[in-house]
Formats: C-alpha cells, sequence, structure tokens
C-alpha cells in the first residue's frame, strides 16, 4: 500500500495528524488555484478552507483511479464556482451580446512574469472575465461545459474569453512594462 | 507567440503556482471537520435511536395487541356459552325480548371480534358443523316450532354467507341453536376498569447529550429527581440537575472566524451548571409519551469571562471584532419543555427516550436528548 493510500486511510479514520499531512502538501498548489478565481489573497484563503472542509468531508468518495491532487484541484474549483453563483457576481458584460469579437492576430507579448505576477494581473480582469478565461485557458474546460456550469449561453462564454484574452494581453505587457522601467533607470 | 501556445505557456505557468497559507487556515479547516464529524455522530446516534425507539414501539403494540385479542376472545366465549345455557329455560317471549345480562357480549366486542377474530370464530363454526345449509327457514319451523324454542324464526337474509353476523349470534350446544338477536341490547356496559390508586411516586433518573448555546459546546447532563403520579394522565417532576459543557466559541462563519488577540490565549471554553426544574407531565392515554413544560432555575459557572461580536467600526465598512466582558458565575432563570416516549416498561421501571430544550434569562439554550429510567417507589 502507497504512502498516500496510507495517509487517505487514516484520514478515513479521523486522524488529525494526517488530515494536517493531507493539508500541508497540497495546500500550496491549491491556494494557487484558489489565487486565480479570487479578487485578494484573503478571499483566496477563504475559498481553500471550504475547499478543504469539502475534501475532508468527501474524502471516501476518492476511488484512487486518478491523482489525489487532481480530484482535490477539483474540489477547489468547484467550490470556487460555487462561490461565484452564491456571490452572483455579474459574469456577463452588458455589451458583450452585440459585439462580435475577434481574436487578436497579432503576437501576443512572451510571458517573462513569474506565476504569481500573473495571477497577480489576472485579478485585475473583471470577475467573469477573470473566470471564464481560468477555467478555458488553464483548467482546459469546453466552453459548453462553462456555459452549463455559470448558466449563461456559450456564445457568452465565447465572448468573454476573447475579452478576457485580449485584455490580459494588455494588462501583461503593461505589467512587464513596469517591471522592465526600474532596471532601466538603473542602467 | 502563436495564440495557442500564449495559452498553454500561461497555462504551465499557472498550474505550477503555489503560495504559503496562513496558519490561521488549518486550525479553522480542523475545527469544520471536527463540527462536522460531530454532527454526523449524532445525525447516527439520532437515525439508531428512532429505530431502535419505532422498533421497541412495534414490539410492545403488537404484543399488547395479541394479548387483547386472546382476552376478548376467551371472554367473548365463555360469556356466550354460558348465557346460552341460562336461556334454554326462558320461554320464548322472554327470550327473545328481555335485556340480556350484562356480561352477555355486546355489538362493540363482537365487532372487534368480526376484526379481530373472524378466522377463529370461522373455524369454531367449521368445527361445530354449523353451515348456511341448517338455516333453512322452513326446516328451522319445523325442528324448533315443537320445541317452542322460537317465535321467530331467523331470516335467510340475516345470516351471512359464512353463518355469522354481527347482529346475531349463534351457538350450537347439544344438537340445539340458540340464535339472540342483539338488536334490542341496551348500550354496552364497559368492562369495568380496575380503579387506580390517586398518587404514586417514582424515582427518575436521566441522563442526557446535551449542547449549549448554538450548539458549539457539547456535553452531558444528569438529573435526578422525584415524579409524583395524579391518576393516569398528570405528573409533576421536581429535580435536581448538573450539566458540563465544552468546545471552542464559534465565529461568525468562513469569512468571519473569531480571531482574538494574543491576550486571550484560548478559545477553550467550558460551562458547568447546577439546577432544578420543577416540570409539570402530561402523559398520553396509552400512558407512552409524556410532553412536560416547567420553570428552570440555573447557576452557572464558565471558564471564559470573554465574549466576542462582531460589528462595524466607524468610517469603514469592515466588520471587526469587539470583546466584552461578562460575569462568569450567574444565576438565571428560565423555562423547560421536555418529551420523554417509553421505551421499555415492567411492573416496577420505565426505561424512555427523551428530549428537551431550556432557555434561561441569561440567554443560554440548552437542548439535549437521552434516556430516562423511572422505578417505583411508593403507591
Amino acid at each position: 500500500m502507497s504512502d498516500k493510500n496510507q495517509l487517505i486511510e487514516q484520514c478515513l479514520k479521523g486522524n488529525a495528524k494526517a488530515q494536517r499531512d493531507l493539508y500541508e502538501e497540497y495546500a500550496g498548489i491549491m491556494l494557487g488555484v484558489c489565487f486565480r478565481y479570487t479578487r485578494s489573497l484573503a478571499d483566496a484563503e477563504d475559498l481553500l478552507q471550504e475547499g478543504f472542509v469539502k475534501v475532508f468531508k468527501n474524502l471516501r468518495q476518492y476511488n484512487g483511479s486518478g491523482e489525489l491532487g487532481a480530484w482535490i484541484r477539483r474540489i477547489m474549483v468547484n467550490t470556487a464556482i460555487n462561490e461565484i453563483k452564491k456571490s452572483k457576481l455579474s459574469l456577463i458584460s452588458q455589451d458583450e451580446e452585440h459585439d462580435s469579437i475577434h481574436l487578436a492576430t497579432t503576437d501576443d507579448p512572451e510571458i517573462r512574469l513569474a506565476a504569481k505576477e500573473i495571477a497577480s494581473t489576472m485579478q485585475l480582469l473583471p470577475d467573469g472575465y477573470r473566470i471564464v478565461f481560468n477555467l478555458h485557458a488553464i483548467e482546459g474546460y469546453a466552453y459548453n461545459e462553462i456555459a452549463d456550469l455559470l448558466k449563461i449561453k456559450p456564445a457568452s462564454v465565447r465572448s468573454q474569453y476573447l475579452r478576457a484574452r485580449i485584455l490580459l494581453t494588455e494588462l501583461l505587457q503593461k505589467a512587464e512594462a513596469e517591471q522592465q522601467k526600474p532596471v532601466e533607470n538603473e542602467q | 507567440m502563436s495564440n495557442e501556445l500564449f495559452e498553454k505557456k500561461l497555462a504551465q505557468e499557472l498550474k505550477g503556482l503555489s503560495m504559503q497559507p496562513s496558519g490561521a487556515v488549518w486550525p479553522q479547516v480542523e475545527k469544520r471537520i471536527q463540527k462536522e464529524r460531530k454532527r454526523r455522530m449524532i445525525f447516527w446516534w439520532i437515525v439508531s435511536s428512532s429505530i431502535l425507539i419505532a422498533g421497541t414501539g412495534i414490539w410492545l403494540s403488537e404484543e399488547k395487541s395479541t394479548r387483547d385479542e386472546e382476552k376478548t376472545s376467551h371472554i367473548l366465549s365463555k360469556n356466550t356459552i354460558e348465557d346460552a345455557s341460562s336461556n334454554k329455560k326462558l320461554p320464548i317471549s322472554e327470550e327473545t325480548n328481555a335485556a340480556p345480562p350484562s356480561s352477555l357480549p355486546t355489538k362493540e366486542i363482537l365487532h372487534e371480534v368480526d376484526n379481530r377474530s373472524s378466522k377463529k370464530w370461522q373455524n369454531r363454526y367449521q368445527e361445530d358443523k354449523i353451515h348456511p345449509e341448517e338455516f333453512d327457514t322452513e326446516l328451522t319451523l319445523t325442528a324448533y316450532a315443537p320445541q317452542n324454542r322460537m317465535a321467530n324464526p331467523v331470516p335467510r337474509a340475516g345470516l351471512m354467507s359464512n353463518g355469522y353476523t354481527t347482529e346475531n349470534l349463534t351457538e350450537k350446544i347439544d344438537d340445539t341453536i340458540i340464535v339472540v338477536n342483539c338488536n334490542n341490547i341496551p348500550p354496552p356496559t364497559p368492562f369495568p376498569e380496575k380503579k387506580l390508586k390517586n398518587i404514586e411516586r417514582q424515582l427518575n433518573f436521566n441522563g442526557f447529550l446535551s449542547f449549549h448555546g448554538t450548539g458549539d459546546l457539547s456535553g452531558t447532563n444528569l438529573e435526578f429527581g422525584i415524579e409524583r403520579k395524579w391518576g393516569k394522565r398528570y405528573g409533576f417532576y421536581n429535580n435536581l440537575g448538573i450539566t458540563i459543557h465544552s468546545g471552542q466559541e464559534a465565529g461568525f462563519g468562513t469569512q468571519y472566524p473569531l480571531q482574538l488577540n494574543s491576550t486571550y490565549k484560548s478559545l477553550q471554553t467550558v460551562t458547568a451548571g447546577i439546577q432544578t426544574m420543577p416540570t409539570f407531565y402530561r402523559y398520553s392515554k396509552r400512558g407512552d409519551l409524556k410532553i412536560g413544560a416547567g420553570l428552570v432555575a440555573r447557576y452557572q459557572m464558565t471558564s471564559s469571562s470573554m465574549y466576542g461580536a462582531r460589528g462595524m467600526g466607524p468610517g469603514t465598512n469592515q466588520y471587526s471584532y469587539s470583546i466584552y466582558e461578562v460575569d462568569p458565575n450567574t444565576f438565571s432563570l428560565g423555562y423547560r419543555i421536555s418529551a420523554d416516549l417509553l421505551l421499555y416498561e415492567t411492573k416496577k421501571n420505565k426505561l424512555g427516550f427523551q428530549l428537551y430544550f431550556q432557555n434561561d434569562t441569561r440567554g443560554d439554550a440548552l437542548t439535549g436528548m437521552g434516556l430516562s429510567f423511572q422505578t417505583k417507589y411508593k403507591k
């Protein structure tokens, strides 16, 4: 029996140490996931707490067929989506239904920023954009799946995604430019 | 960079993003897991108790119903046979019109017999070889007229196909069929009830799994007292109880977990109380359920004199905590309601399942469930 299975078994038995070990193993990476869906680190921690409570509550349902991390990530993402639904954030911008957006043909910027900086930049996106972009570009959900999850039209999802992408590109360029400024000044 | 590559790179960067959560997250997660576990245990406790109560209730009611059935059947057969024998000597007119003796089975009993033990009666008829064919009008007249046994023959329509009807009771004794018409029978005299003694006393011992406040503090409540019963339906219970509860004070949900500064090191709270709860009980007709209501006088001690409250500070829309002090030792008055379901009973002892709720002027609410044991000590 692998260490992970033993850890899960101990967690199911209510062993507090095992539960803490499991938490510590995945908390960092899962906070990263939560951070992408929220506006601040405090909100991300709330989401992480909610997600881990669900993880321990439903651990019995984990059948061991896939990676435990992927299973926990899925719970975190679902928790984020549920929280978004609960908070009734505006997921559709007013003009999106009328505009037809086409993916920019210009080259996207080279990503020189660190992961946390990218995530912080993503937090500047409007809620709808950020969530749709995360689900499609990072988690790999299809437009239809996102539409089902968020209860919005698939066309809206696509439109949101494209807008998010354009805006994110701009924001990343700006962030990179700002990062380079002090370096240039120093020179 | 091509479009797909941009997303791929972004996903790759972000999937590896790892951040260190603050130390406050795990204690909250741990607390909520424990609470969830406790809630689950309570749920299963309630489910198993309910099953046990329901099972015991069904078993006891079936036992009682079988005993009643046997008793009724026995009395009925005894009375009919005696009555039939005594009626032999009556002249025709007296036989049909005279009021039956009080021991004669009544309509109610016959109806009961019809419902509960018609099979038994059918079997008895089969054993006695009485069949509907025997009740032919002409044959009856021929057979019984010379003996001067009947003023009016039984009409064929008055009998049911199995030869037995709730309105007509027939019995065969020594080749003579006696038909008793119950239509003129006066209202039934109930079987005399055994008179109850006026006051009965019993010692009650109750043990509860109980919860204090909103359920954050759990513990136990033990009680001992004397109950006086008036008749079958009323009781007065005077008692003394001790309660002890402990747990962590709750915050205000995940958004606003309780956070105290370092002056208040522990969130663990213990409360202990001593109380008396004079309670009036009203018993159900069958005596298997009693509902109680009464007053509570309680003295409580608590380990924490600090209470946290959430409020909005001036000039901000952020919630913050404020701490205020309360008297840790207080006397309070309140009320209590309870329900006690009888689980098992012997001649002297009773075992029940009790639920209660109490609230007092200090604002403390106690909820509990547990077992109650009662033993009679004086009649």
